[in-house]
């Protein structure tokens, strides 16, 4: 057999074998992973609204996405309708907001029965750790539950910022006021 | 999506210098390490890797977006995209062997050594993740390519220098090049913030 | 038998790849800011060092010279490939913690070396043999590493507190520099004791 030959079929035939068993290993977790995912969002949207039933993904076809914002500072991910029972009682959003380090990835639930802000949460962030990484702190989250939306959201007007992380707590109002204004939208 | 040139700008400062992959990012040491004794061992290696990453990039960009999403062949990536840079790597030497026998010769061993540099494999994985387009891939991989050449050259120069500083024993050579770092790390911090 | 413990514990000593040869650097310092992180870590290198070496070791004398380093990569790459699938399905958290590094490890310079220098040329105990002793040795050190950053970074070790409640967190020790400044340290005491050893 041509030394050639004999190369190119030995890198074949591993590079088979490689593939295959990844592609058998991949079947296997597959499930798994998704399921992690769709857990872990679930998990969050739970926790950001207790009194919830369930959840369901929004189509917004409509929806203006970074593309009309000026720059990718602020974008919807998706948004989710909150029912309990039969009624829709409210809107969970996940957003991102450029923070300090990167972008910071939040879920914003909103009660449009109250017209409050039921709660945020942070889901993941790069910010410093020990300064803006204490916006995922109970107390600074605190502020924003059960907010009437008719509030300002002005860093040191109601909400009072981290301190040494002006620019991580500014990135968490700029989500909030881009929800209030996507909120807007909706409305008319 | 349109790209304006702040964009770019933002992810050239950011790349290069704010989340700098050897100092910010822990990513790309052995290299770095291993070839900062001087100034132009740096210059040489940080050319070979530019040139390898940002055809990688775009490379593995392209792979990627038009023939394992549409496969589903996300499992593979890991294997692909290093044998792409490992085949690039090879096709590069080769390239330059023929037709730039000088260039061969000046950059020397950094060739074969680039394809286990993980700052390479890193930014083809990051350039996918990030869900950038064609020319953010490619300003991308450039702006990390520029840091990683400018923190080597920082060490390779400052490493110059300590030979001739008085040293304690144990730490004289690689010891003292962390500590360098270090500061040079630290340095980089500084960096934070100049994007709002 | 004798061999096999001469390269066992030459991976983890005399060898050791991180403080001695240098190599296996970047997740070192990048995953070490949590014990846990370092433990799953050099588990996950200790995994793929073994069986990569084991194929590798059985293949050698099929595998030809032109194409070895792609075939390294591809035997290397499925492993890493495996337990990058296996951690996102059933670790999700850790798999996250430790984020782009567990792909990495397939460019991790020990695997590669240790396939180059050993596996490819020495049989199949003896491979083993040092790809444990290299695995244990890496995992040691950033375990080493990781103790010190977690305690003064956290003030804990494997999430249990250790320091009072009033202790501010060392950010210095989380952060890069803190990492770079540590492993200087290692090396030089490692010359040190070494040298000492060899007088």
């Amino acid at each position: 057999m041509k030394p050639q030959l004999k190369i190119s079929l030995t890198l074949a035939i591993i590079c088979a074998i490689a593939a295959a068993s990844l592609a058998a290993v991949n079947q296997v977790t597959q499930k798994a992973i998704a399921i992690n995912s769709l857990k872990e969002l679930q998990d969050s949207l739970k926790i950001i609204y207790p009194i919830a039933d369930r959840f369901e993904l929004e189509e917004v076809p409509d929806r203006e996405v970074s593309s009309e914002t000026e720059n990718q500072d602020f974008t919807i991910i998706d948004q989710y309708q909150v029912y309990q029972g039969d009624q829709k009682i409210g809107k969970v959003y996940r957003v991102g907001s450029k923070g300090y380090g990167g972008q910071i990835l939040l879920l914003i639930a909103i009660s449009t029965q109250t017209n409050t802000m039921v709660g945020m949460r942070v889901l993941e962030h790069q910010e410093t750790p020990g300064l803006g990484s204490e916006i995922t702190s109970s107390h600074f989250q605190e502020q924003f539950q059960n907010k009437p939306l008719t509030d300002s959201f002005e860093l040191n007007r109601d909400i009072q910022a981290l301190s040494g992380a002006t620019i991580s707590s500014r990135a968490v109002i700029q989500a909030c006021q881009g929800v209030l204004s996507q909120l807007g939208k909706e409305a008319d | 999506m349109s790209v304006t040139f702040v964009d770019l700008f933002k992810i050239i400062i950011s790349a290069a210098f704010i989340e700098n992959i050897l100092l910010a990012r822990y990513i790309g040491l052995c290299p770095y390490i291993g070839m900062s004794t001087n100034i132009s061992n740096s210059l040489g290696m940080g050319m070979a890797v530019a040139f390898v990453m940002v055809l990688s990039s775009i490379v593995t960009w392209s792979l990627w977006n038009y023939i394992f999403i549409p496969l589903k062949l996300e499992y593979l990536r890991i294997m692909v995209f290093i044998l792409v840079i490992a085949v690039l790597v090879q096709l590069v030497e080769i390239l330059l062997k023929k037709n730039l026998p000088n260039l061969y010769r000046a950059m020397g061993i950094y060739l074969p050594l680039i394809t286990t540099n993980c700052a390479i494999l890193a930014v083809t994985f990051f350039g996918v993740d990030y869900n950038y387009n064609l020319l953010q891939v490619v300003i991308y991989s450039i702006s990390v390519a520029l840091g990683f050449t400018v923190a080597t050259v920082l060490l390779a120069g400052i490493r110059e220098k300590l030979r001739y500083a008085k040293v304690p024993s144990f730490y004289r050579g690689y010891p003292m090049a962390f500590i360098v770092t270090a500061l040079l790390a630290i340095a980089f911090i500084g960096f934070k913030g100049l994007i709002k | 038998m004798k061999q096999f413990w001469f390269y066992f514990k030459n991976g983890i000593i005399g060898e050791n790849p991180v403080l001695r040869l240098m190599i296996g650097l970047c997740s070192v310092l990048a995953v070490s800011v949590k014990v846990e992180n370092c433990l799953a870590m050099g588990a996950a290198v200790i995994f793929v060092l073994t069986c990569s070496s084991i194929v590798i070791s059985i293949l050698r004398k099929v595998i030809p010279d032109q194409v070895r380093i792609p075939i390294f990569i591809v035997v290397i790459s499925t492993f890493t490939t495996i337990v990058d699938l296996v951690m996102k399905a059933y670790l999700p958290p850790l798999s996250k913690a430790m984020g782009v590094f567990i792909p990495l490890i397939v460019v991790n310079c020990i695997i590669m070396a240790r396939a180059e220098a050993f596996a490819s040329r020495k049989p199949l105990l003896p491979s083993i043999a040092d790809a444990l002793g290299m695995g244990i040795g890496y995992t040691l050190v950033i375990t080493a590493i990781g103790v010190v950053r977690e305690l003064f970074g956290y003030g804990s070790i494997l999430s249990v507190p250790l320091l009072p409640e009033t202790y501010q967190n060392m950010m210095f020790m989380i952060l890069p520099p803190g990492a770079f400044l540590l492993i200087g340290i290692y090396i030089g005491v490692l010359n040190h004791l070494s040298r000492r050893v060899n007088k």
